[in-house]
């Protein structure tokens, strides 16, 4: 699958899995707080609650019973009626509070309040120690039971705020586990991906290098001109239509290059020819150079002018002269030869050193995809120049 | 059979779905025993009380027969062995006797026992009032009718004649009149008087007393039907605690006794007690010694200075528990006289500035005073003490349970001076609703009083004594400013009648120094006539009960 991608595409799949893993993270982040956020609710509802009955029940509890002590206490009426005027409030509030709590917290807490009346009618009627120990026994007593009640309530809301802390505690752990284990599958995913990208790349690279290097020693002559020299790649990514077009170009120059050797070694074989006196043989091979086609029809027409030239100079001079002047002109000819083909290995040798310099970087790493397309084109450029020799 | 399985599912069902959390409150009985009290003299009926202050007055009050018997009427008396009396003019009152009486002897009780009586006493008077300077002779006009004969007018002529016995020929022989400082008392046991009991053992006679008064009812008591108790035991001497405990947590050891206010509530939940309370014209009366020589008290700002120290509301709140009233001299404003005398004089220790509490330390401070008290007014001190202490003022206590022993360092004081600085006693009203009952404590002439010299105060005494109707009021009102603003004595709240009563005896207390217990009845359930077990349900509390 891979394979059949493109290098922008293959980082772009690793870019998106990235931003697929980010965008998870920030999903689940989000849930976390979320989740949070709704656990803290609950938390504070359940502490609000845990309040609410100090507030509305224990409290207001405690200020009925200081102010029925008050009554109980106080030395004389005019204190009492001060004291008195507290109590409607206060039983009022807890009559409205103790409505939307359980049967049997209303009968105590009804119960407390026809007893805080009896202290209070002891106390009207001017018996005090009726008061006092109405106050100091029953009274008391029912208080104490009422306020055990509300703290058992109380205990309960604790727990459930207990509870649902615990809740969010472990709700919490699992999400950090979740992220965890995300994390972890993103970065598995994200280095397999990397790593089967990054292979890919890689074995495309060393493909190349492999057909480029055999491809110099073909160029360098270390190879046989027929061995077969073909760029490996299956993947239809830049790499691959690289190598599909390194391996076109280089059997069109294996070709020119066969048809090149086959007029030069026709040249030599004339010259070799012409060295012996054969003054009728001609360049027939056909170069894929337009250079060397041109240096073949010179050639000829050289041949034609020479043996036309000789024949009439044999004509018109010694055999002998005729003879030293053929020698002259061919060693000539042989040397300027040479000098076409030092001038014809240059770019050769050139295109070889970058075809190395590709090679060794390569081997250590260091060559970046426009680098080397940036040595291909003058691997071209080189081509194009021997072409043009 | 299914009636009896209907119950018992009944009662499971009621066990098993009762709420142990709904707290029952206290149940209190009532004081309605009307319909169990015994109206007839059972022979084995028998009540014990205990008598802390003067008791010589009470047991004598029991026993003896007087022409008047002192009570909480305005006038402070009613009539007992006389029916009536006319005022012939202002030295002149003629008296009807009561007819077919007899002394608990079987002796007749007629115009010549009174003659001897009154004769008796006239050579030998007690000396509290001034019926000693003012009774001059008494005729007999016929059997049951006398006529007094005064040397100088004396409003407090009727009153004074609620305070002498009439005892019986066999006694007067034995003993005739002896007046003394506490006035004169039976002094052995025996059938003297006229009064609804006998006294059939012990003695209380003021300056001596036996720990234990035994009565028993006198066969001969002119009230048909009363007394209705046979057997009357009175401790003169216990432990306030004692007494306390006696009475509130044993149903056979004290049927009434006199209760710290402190402890009302504890009467309240007795099993076998109930709180009895009610307005009296008793006070308690706590001296200065001025007799002292060197006394620091001697200087009216100091006194004036311990009398501002004390705060009376606080007192009556917080250590009465409301049970009195404020004074701003030692006599009760329960009396008509007194309250009308007092009524624009504020209590010393009322609305001071911190002005006058400074100066007021500047004085006190330092001071150490020596104070003689019965035990039962400790809880009294206690309090006092602490007000006291704010100004720096340190006291030192020698403590009694007799009140025997407080008469031995207040009626000596006069003619031998005394060290201690300020004592306490009982000062129950045994004149009657009259105001001579603190007054007589103001008389310098008098071993009942402990001011040195003050003889603008014993003109105004003198001027008392011969008060009419009109001019009694402004009389009163000049003792009482003068000892207000001379600080004689030490003020504090007078005291309601706190009893702890037997929940099964009937008993109505007065408001002035006199127990009826003639007029005492006792239920069906009384320890003392009861067969078998006291009934659970009358051992439950029972609400106070407010005369």
């Amino acid at each position: 699958m891979i394979k059949y991608l493109s290098i922008k595409y293959k980082f772009f799949v690793m870019a998106s899995l990235g931003v697929v893993a980010i965008v998870l993270m920030s999903l689940l982040a989000q849930n976390i707080s979320q989740d949070g956020f709704t656990r803290v609710k609950d938390v504070f509802e359940d502490s609000k609650k845990v309040q609410n009955i100090q507030q509305e029940f224990i409290n207001p509890l405690f200020r009925l019973r200081e102010v029925t002590l008050s009554l109980v206490m106080a030395p004389n009426d005019d204190y009492r009626s001060k004291i008195r005027i507290n109590l409607p409030p206060l039983i009022e509030k807890l009559d409205n509070g103790f409505i939307n709590i359980d049967k049997f917290m209303q009968e105590s807490w009804k119960n407390y309040k026809k007893l805080v009346f009896i202290t209070d009618s002891y106390i009207k009627k001017g018996f005090e120690e009726g008061a006092f120990t109405n106050a100091n026994t029953a009274e008391r007593k029912q208080f104490y039971i009422l306020l055990a009640k509300l703290e058992r309530l109380q205990s309960q809301q604790l727990n459930n705020s207990h509870d649902t802390y615990k809740k969010a505690k472990n709700s919490y752990e699992r999400k950090q586990n979740l992220i965890l284990f995300g994390a972890l599958l993103v970065i598995v995913l994200t280095l397999l991906f990397g790593f089967i990208i990054a292979k890919n790349i890689v074995v495309s690279i060393e493909n190349m290098q492999s057909g480029l290097g055999r491809f110099f020693d073909l160029l360098g002559r270390k190879i046989d001109k027929d061995e077969k020299i073909k760029i490996e790649l299956s993947s239809r990514d830049e790499f691959g239509e690289m190598s599909k077009s390194i391996n076109e170009n280089v059997e069109v120059l294996r070709e020119n290059l066969k048809k090149d050797i086959t007029l030069i070694e026709d040249a030599t074989s004339v010259v070799s020819a012409l060295k012996k006196g054969d003054l009728h043989k001609r360049l027939n091979e056909h170069a894929s150079s337009e250079e060397l086609n041109r240096l073949k029809l010179v050639m000829n027409e050289m041949l034609d002018n020479l043996e036309d030239r000789i024949v009439l100079e044999i004509k018109n001079r010694t055999k002998q002269e005729q003879l030293l002047i053929q020698q002259s002109k061919l060693a000539s000819m042989g040397k300027m030869i040479g000098n076409i083909a030092h001038q014809w290995r240059q770019p050769l040798s050139e295109l070889s050193a970058v075809l190395m310099n590709m090679q060794i970087r390569k081997e250590h790493e260091d060559l970046s995809d426009e680098e080397l397309k940036t040595q291909l084109m003058s691997v071209m450029l080189y081509w194009l120049i021997c072409q043009t020799l | 059979l299914w009636f009896v399985k209907l119950c018992l599912v009944f009662l499971t069902c009621t066990y098993l779905f009762s709420n142990d959390d709904i707290v029952k409150p206290i149940k209190y009985i009532s004081n309605n025993i009307e319909k169990d009290l015994l109206l007839k003299r059972v022979k084995s009926s028998h009540i014990k009380v205990f008598i802390p202050s003067i008791p010589y007055t009470y047991v004598s009050k029991l026993i003896n027969g007087t022409l008047f018997r002192i009570s909480c009427a305005p006038r402070g008396w009613d009539y007992m062995m006389a029916t009536s009396y006319t005022k012939i003019d202002e030295l002149t009152y003629d008296i009807t006797l009561r007819k077919n009486v007899k002394f608990q002897d079987g002796s007749p009780f007629d115009a010549d026992i009174v003659v001897k009586n009154i004769e008796a006493f006239i050579k030998h008077p007690f000396t509290y009032t001034d019926i000693h300077n003012r009774l001059k002779s008494i005729k007999k006009l016929n059997k049951y009718r006398v006529r007094f004969y005064l040397s100088k007018p004396y409003g407090m002529f009727l009153n004074d004649l609620a305070r002498i016995n009439l005892y019986s020929d066999t006694y007067l022989n034995k003993f005739s009149w002896s007046g003394q400082t506490t006035g004169d008392n039976t002094k052995e046991a025996g059938p003297y008087g006229l009064g609804p009991y006998v006294l059939t053992k012990g003695y209380a006679t003021g300056r001596k007393q036996t720990p234990i008064v035994e009565l028993k009812a006198n066969p001969y008591y002119y009230e048909k039907g009363l007394p209705y108790i046979e057997n009357i035991t009175i401790y003169t001497q216990l432990k306030t605690d004692e007494a306390v405990d006696m009475a509130l947590n044993y149903e056979e050891k004290l049927d009434i006794t006199p209760l710290p206010f402190n402890k009302k509530t504890e009467a309240t939940l007795s099993r076998y007690a109930k709180l009895v309370t009610t307005s009296s014209t008793n006070n308690i009366a706590i001296y200065f010694n001025l007799m002292k020589k060197n006394s620091v008290l001697k200087n009216a700002k100091i006194r004036v200075a311990l009398n501002k120290a004390i705060n009376q509301e606080n007192l009556l709140n917080f250590v009465y528990k409301k049970e009195g009233i404020v004074a701003p001299t030692s006599s009760s404003p329960n009396y008509n006289s007194i309250k009308k005398a007092t009524k624009n004089l504020k209590p010393y220790g009322k609305g001071l500035s911190q002005e006058d509490k400074k100066s007021m330390k500047l004085v006190l401070n330092g001071l150490k005073l020596k104070i003689i008290t019965q035990d039962r007014f400790m809880f009294l001190w206690k309090g006092i003490e602490y007000q006291l202490s704010q100004y720096g003022v340190g006291l030192s206590y020698t403590i009694t349970t007799s009140e025997k022993d407080i008469y031995s360092y207040l009626l000596t004081n006069r003619e031998n001076p005394q060290e201690w600085d300020m004592l306490t006693w009982g000062n129950d009203d045994w004149y009657g609703n009259h105001p001579w009952n603190t007054f007589f404590t103001y008389r310098t002439s008098s071993e009942w009083s402990a001011i040195d010299k003050d003889d603008k105060l014993q003109s105004y005494i003198e001027e008392f004594f011969s008060s009419d109707k009109e001019s009694f009021q402004s009389i009163v009102d000049k003792i009482v400013h003068r000892v207000y603003t001379m600080a004689y004595m030490l003020a504090i709240p007078s005291p309601n009648v706190v009893l702890a009563v037997n929940k099964e005896v009937d008993y109505e207390p007065s408001s002035v120094a006199i127990m009826p217990l003639w007029k005492t009845k006792i239920s069906k359930y009384h320890w003392s006539v009861r067969k078998g077990v006291y009934p659970e349900n009358r051992e439950l509390p029972m609400y106070k009960v407010e005369k």
